[in-house]
């Protein structure tokens, strides 16, 4: 069986998982909300996205994993991330740096300017 | 909608402008505070919301460019002061003017648009946040989220930063200094104030221009805001971070969805140049906004108003207006007037009016005779003042009289809108200031408060009228009243024409058995005597004393023989 790939958030939310399980899903709610800051809601939506990767098994409200902390990997974030997110923000957010494109040369360029403020030089 | 859009469309050319001249002084403050910068793309905001109608006279704004929906031209060949045509409202639907169809099609096109840019804005966000749903708490207001490139604020009321995973290392606390920065200026609100002014501007390609140099501004603000306190090895760090938060990319592509986007390159230039601007440059700079705001936030003072100098002849193409594009209810009001006066409807017509007093109400009332008045052009002389050209018609029996120009005006109190039938008759502290001279008929009788005191005395005399008891003195003497009487009596009593009375008059002298007289008894007692020689009739109170004289524009004589004329043919 393949190696299965999750998300960053997914393998914090596996993480309780496996110190309690197996667990009443009620209380992985209120868990996942103390230690995540997850609404009800999402933790539900996360237990229904595992299960039908095969990580997780829900049973009668009883939630169990169904691989172990060694066998999953935490997903690279950019390849997971081509298909479901482009990365780009709404115009009207507050972002610390767009994420504009920047040519490798660029940012060379940059970081050779810090560098010599470093030394004391003067940008 | 088609009104509104022709707001918009004329306060985006002022805006426009406005823009330009920020951009401008925005370059030359760039090296002085960022804080500024940003600050004046505030002052682009108020002028893209409000419609102002503040005047100054160093306003740079050129003359109010009014868009009117109608460019229709139209030719008044009329002599006096030419207002704008009056277009009824039936002749504003028919599909004669392609203009108005095309510029519903505009306003039409601009609204989709608009509600289609805001939609969509909602769209990103709603899906973003599903997405951020799954993000882990840090600490208060900071999650972690794998969907995050990089770090950003979401949200105007409980906003939360969202940091990639991929963020641990001793950038982040810089990181969360920036976004914090951006909390407590509340930019997130001002970026999306700035998206829906975007939205609703969206056909003019300044607005974008400024969208994309705010965006920038704002990020320049907040980095000069975080930084002002470090020192050289802080804001290397800071200027570290702003790096490792940019995506290196294989494929080099200029993102030209806003292309005002702060560079890193510029930033990092920024923050490592940054020198406290010195308090007199700061000042100097304030002054500068100052400036632009005053000159830019402004109207011009209109140099030629229009009720000073009306449009002469020569300029006869005026555009046209529909009433719902004018100040709706000083023409409405009018046209309920003028449909009163058509009808006849004599207490609606006398509504719309105001009297010097009851009687002087009544007295026209009586004298009502329906009248065509069609409405001409229109102009707006004061806030609450309007002038309203009309062909004036009177109606009477079959026959109508002579088609006349007039001037009517539309004012407003507490009452509510009224109609001033003369330039005359406007209260003075209306007038003030206005040169009505071009609107003053030359062939009315101004109504004086003389001529109201002759209505007065009319409806004194109207008691008369069907008196109880006539005493002749010798009706068979009673002189001929030529043909200077051409109405009955009791018009005659209720003409205004030439009325004077003189109240508590000095003790008459009794007419000598010789003189021809009449005695008239009213209803209420009193006694009114006309004699022959005199022009006076005497007014008795049931006391038998003499409280008033009347003079008429006829000699007593007459009047007897007039009224005998009326005794034997009522």
């Amino acid at each position: 069986m393949e190696t299965p790939k999750i998300f960053e958030s997914e393998y914090r939310f596996c993480r309780i998982l496996w110190e309690h399980e197996p667990i009443k899903s009620k209380e992985l709610v209120k868990l996942c909300q103390e230690q995540l800051g997850w609404k009800p809601t999402t933790t539900y939506t996360v237990i229904k996205r595992l299960s039908e990767r095969g990580v997780v098994k829900n049973e009668n409200t009883v939630v169990s994993a169904l691989v172990s902390q060694e066998e999953v990997q935490a997903a690279q974030v950019d390849e997971m991330m081509e298909k479901t997110f482009d990365g780009s923000l709404p115009a009207f957010i507050a972002a610390f740096s767009r994420n504009r494109k920047v040519s490798p040369e660029e940012i060379d360029q940059v970081q050779a300017m810090i560098d010599r403020f470093r030394r004391g030089e003067q940008p | 909608m088609k009104e509104i859009f022709c707001q918009i469309l004329s306060m985006s050319l002022s805006a426009g402008i406005l823009i330009l001249a920020i951009a401008v002084v925005r370059f030359g403050l760039c090296r002085v505070s960022r804080n500024l910068t940003a600050g004046l793309w505030g002052i682009a905001a108020l002028r893209l919301i409000f419609p102002f109608s503040l005047q100054s006279r160093v306003s740079l704004i050129p003359e109010p460019a009014v868009i009117q929906p109608e460019q229709m031209a139209q030719t008044a060949a009329l002599q006096r002061p030419v207002l704008r045509p009056f277009v009824p409202m039936q002749e504003q639907t028919a599909p004669t003017a392609p203009t108005v169809e095309l510029l519903e099609i505009l306003a039409f096109l601009w609204l989709a648009v608009a509600i289609g840019m805001l939609l969509y804005g909602l769209y990103r966000y709603l899906r973003l946040k599903g997405m951020l749903a799954s993000a882990v708490r840090a600490e208060g207001n900071v999650w972690y989220s794998e969907f995050v490139v990089s770090p950003f604020v979401l949200g105007v009321f409980r906003p939360r930063i969202y940091l990639p995973y991929s963020l641990t290392g001793e950038e982040v606390p810089y990181v969360l200094a920036h976004e914090q920065m951006h909390i407590r200026r509340g930019d997130p609100l001002w970026k999306l104030l700035g998206y829906a002014l975007l939205s609703v501007y969206w056909f003019h390609p300044l607005a974008w221009l400024a969208y994309g140099l705010f965006s920038r501004d704002l990020e320049y603000a907040c980095d000069e805001c975080v930084i002002r306190n470090y020192n050289r090895e802080q804001r290397a760090a800071y200027s570290q971070a702003l790096l490792q938060c940019t995506v290196k990319s294989r494929r080099f592509a200029a993102c030209p969805v806003f292309f005002g986007e702060a560079g890193v390159k510029e930033r990092v230039l920024q923050v490592l140049r940054y020198k406290k601007a010195k308090i007199g440059i700061l000042i100097a700079a304030l002054l500068v906004c100052g400036v632009v705001a005053v000159c830019f936030l402004t109207n011009p003072v209109s140099e030629t108003p229009a009720f000073t100098e009306p449009v002469s002849e020569t300029t006869g193409s005026v555009p046209a207006q529909t009433p719902e594009e004018v100040y709706p209810e000083a023409l409405q009001v009018y046209s309920d007037y003028v449909d009163a006066f058509r009808t006849g409807d004599k207490e609606r017509w006398a509504g719309y009016l105001r009297f010097q007093n009851d009687v002087v109400r009544q007295l026209e009332l009586d004298t009502f005779y329906p009248c065509d008045l069609q409405i001409l052009g229109w102009e707006q002389l004061k806030e609450n003042l309007w002038v309203i050209s009309a062909q004036y018609e009177l109606i009477y029996g079959n026959g109508r009289t002579e088609m006349k120009l007039i001037y009517n005006f539309v004012t407003e109190d507490q009452q509510g809108w009224y109609v001033i039938r003369s330039a005359y008759h406007i209260p003075e502290e209306l007038a003030a200031g206005l040169n009505l001279s071009p609107y003053i008929d030359p062939d009315a009788i101004p109504m004086t408060d003389n001529m109201a005191e002759q209505m007065k005395i009319c409806a004194e005399l109207r008691e008369f009228a069907e008196p109880t008891k006539i005493q002749w003195s010798d009706p068979e003497q009673a002189g001929d009243p030529g043909t200077e009487f051409p109405m009955n009596f009791n018009d005659f009593l209720g003409s205004t024409d030439t009325w004077e009375a003189e109240y508590n008059p000095a003790p008459v002298t009794q007419p000598d058995s010789s003189c021809q007289t009449v005695r008239l008894y009213s209803p209420e007692g009193n006694m009114l005597l006309i004699r022959a020689d005199s022009p006076w009739m005497e007014f008795y109170d049931g006391t038998g004393a003499c409280t008033a004289r009347y003079r008429c524009f006829a000699e007593g004589e007459k009047v007897i023989g007039y009224l005998y004329l009326w005794m034997q043919n009522p």
